[in-house]
């Protein structure tokens, strides 16, 4: 029976506490530099397919899904062991954060298109029509119906950017993931893993729950 | 140029390696065809359980769903496969792992597409069909089936689109896929065409699927809407 209290011992953990700070620290940083470089081009692009010529719509259109088709970790991969070929040298955190933001760009553009579609033309016109400046119509009529209808999308692709995240491991970055592996090889102690896993839980399942109840609420209310 | 062409388009070195790129073409197929069987099933499973008992059952299964959403997929892959195998006893083999861990999660979706549809089904047209004398499974067959599978199917291929750009990942824990072949393949022939044919391959393959769940979607609003 005692070999089960490796799985959940978790002062099994301290020796290696420096070492889940900084994977902790790595996933962080992952996550939030992703954000900030994605947020700008996506609000940018779902503005210039709902807003611009039809070309640019298709062009968008065709790069969103093209940049949704390809595998996130095959990307990672790529760029990290394949693009040194071609003269193009990036560290792992690099080339992860590359990956991560070409994906976040496609699914932001996605989440803010949707958001500006679910908003009636009619509405633009009507405030256009009672002499507001375009700044004043996309931050008081457009920008509170958009969100309210955008935030799960919007949550949920935060969910997936967090996700995305632990494909790091996979080219021996130490985010959470990669920290938990290397010490369950060195010390033979699952609870690493476990601890992990708790981890990524306590950070997203409120996220997931929040989205849920908004959908929910939003559904009673139509 | 001439570099990037040697390094990036050889069709030698793609030659050389086929052998070893085609096994890991099977390996994802393999991978891919059991994991989205089995996830269905699962999902059939979830959802009949969360729908056949009271609130508190209900309460539960989402609370499974939730779960399996918040977790990635990476984690859950490194759990089954050293955590959660060993203490079950089973063999230690990646594919099992991976198969497994795929269930779990996708499972999870897919059940909620179906619970997406049956909420959809308006429940008059049950009883109105059961008012007109109508047997059990004709109800199922002409009132029920016709109307879900319009609101189902291309839910249920979007998702199987999002599996299939999953597989990769196992290859995170030793599963013998097309990543982990290309990779193989890039360090014996010293060249990187491999791996990117691996990424051409799988973007031509998940952009006809998700052009497929676009029309599909079409079709199905059309129908809906008549």
């Amino acid at each position: 029976m005692s070999y089960l209290f490796q799985y959940i011992d978790v002062s099994l953990l301290w020796p290696y506490r420096a070492m889940l700070a900084e994977g902790l620290w790595i996933t962080f940083a992952l996550t939030a530099s992703t954000f900030a470089i994605a947020i700008g081009p996506g609000l940018l692009f779902a503005f210039a397919r709902r807003f611009g010529p039809r070309w640019m719509d298709r062009v968008l259109g065709a790069l969103v899904n093209f940049c949704r088709s390809v595998p996130t970790v095959l990307s990672v991969v790529f760029i990290y062991i394949a693009l040194p070929f071609a003269g193009l040298i990036f560290s792992t955190f690099v080339s992860v954060l590359i990956s991560l933001s070409i994906m976040q760009i496609a699914y932001f553009t996605e989440v803010f298109r949707g958001a500006l579609t679910a908003v009636n033309k009619g509405q633009f016109e009507a405030a256009y029509a009672c002499g507001l400046r375009t700044s004043v119509v996309l931050r008081k009529v457009i920008l509170p119906q958009a969100a309210r209808v955008a935030a799960p999308a919007f949550v949920n692709s935060i969910v997936l950017l967090v996700h995305n995240t632990s494909i790091a491991s996979a080219i021996a970055l130490h985010d959470i993931l990669g920290a938990a592996l290397t010490i369950q090889t060195i010390s033979g102690a699952p609870v690493a893993l476990i601890a992990a896993a708790a981890g990524y839980l306590l950070l997203v399942l409120p996220l997931v729950r929040w989205s849920r109840n908004w959908e929910r609420r939003m559904a009673s209310a139509s | 140029m001439e570099a990037l062409i040697k390094h990036f388009a050889n069709f030698d070195a793609l030659w050389n390696a086929r052998v070893v790129l085609l096994e890991g073409a099977l390996g994802t197929l393999k991978l891919g065809s059991i994991a989205l069987i089995l996830s269905m099933l699962a999902g059939a499973v979830i959802f009949a359980v969360q729908i056949s008992g009271g609130d508190r059952r209900r309460k539960l299964v989402e609370w499974y769903i939730d779960v399996m959403r918040a977790m990635p997929l990476m984690v859950l892959l490194v759990i089954v496969h050293y955590v959660i195998m060993p203490l079950l006893g089973v063999r230690v083999d990646p594919f099992y792992a991976a198969a497994f861990a795929f269930l779990l999660k996708h499972g999870a979706y897919f059940s909620e597409i179906y619970r997406s549809g049956w909420l959809a089904i308006e429940k008059g047209q049950i009883l109105a069909a059961n008012a007109l004398g109508l047997r059990q499974w004709r109800i199922v067959q002409m009132v029920i089936v016709p109307q879900l599978s319009l609101i189902v199917i291309p839910a249920m291929t979007s998702q199987a689109t999002l599996l299939l750009r999953d597989l990769p990942l196992a290859f995170a824990i030793g599963y013998f896929e097309i990543l982990t072949s290309a990779r193989a393949a890039q360090v014996f022939t010293r060249n990187s065409t491999p791996l990117l044919g691996a990424v051409v391959a799988y973007s031509v393959t998940l952009l006809l699927l998700q052009w497929l769940t676009g029309r599909l979607e079409r079709y199905s609003r059309r129908r809906l809407e008549a």
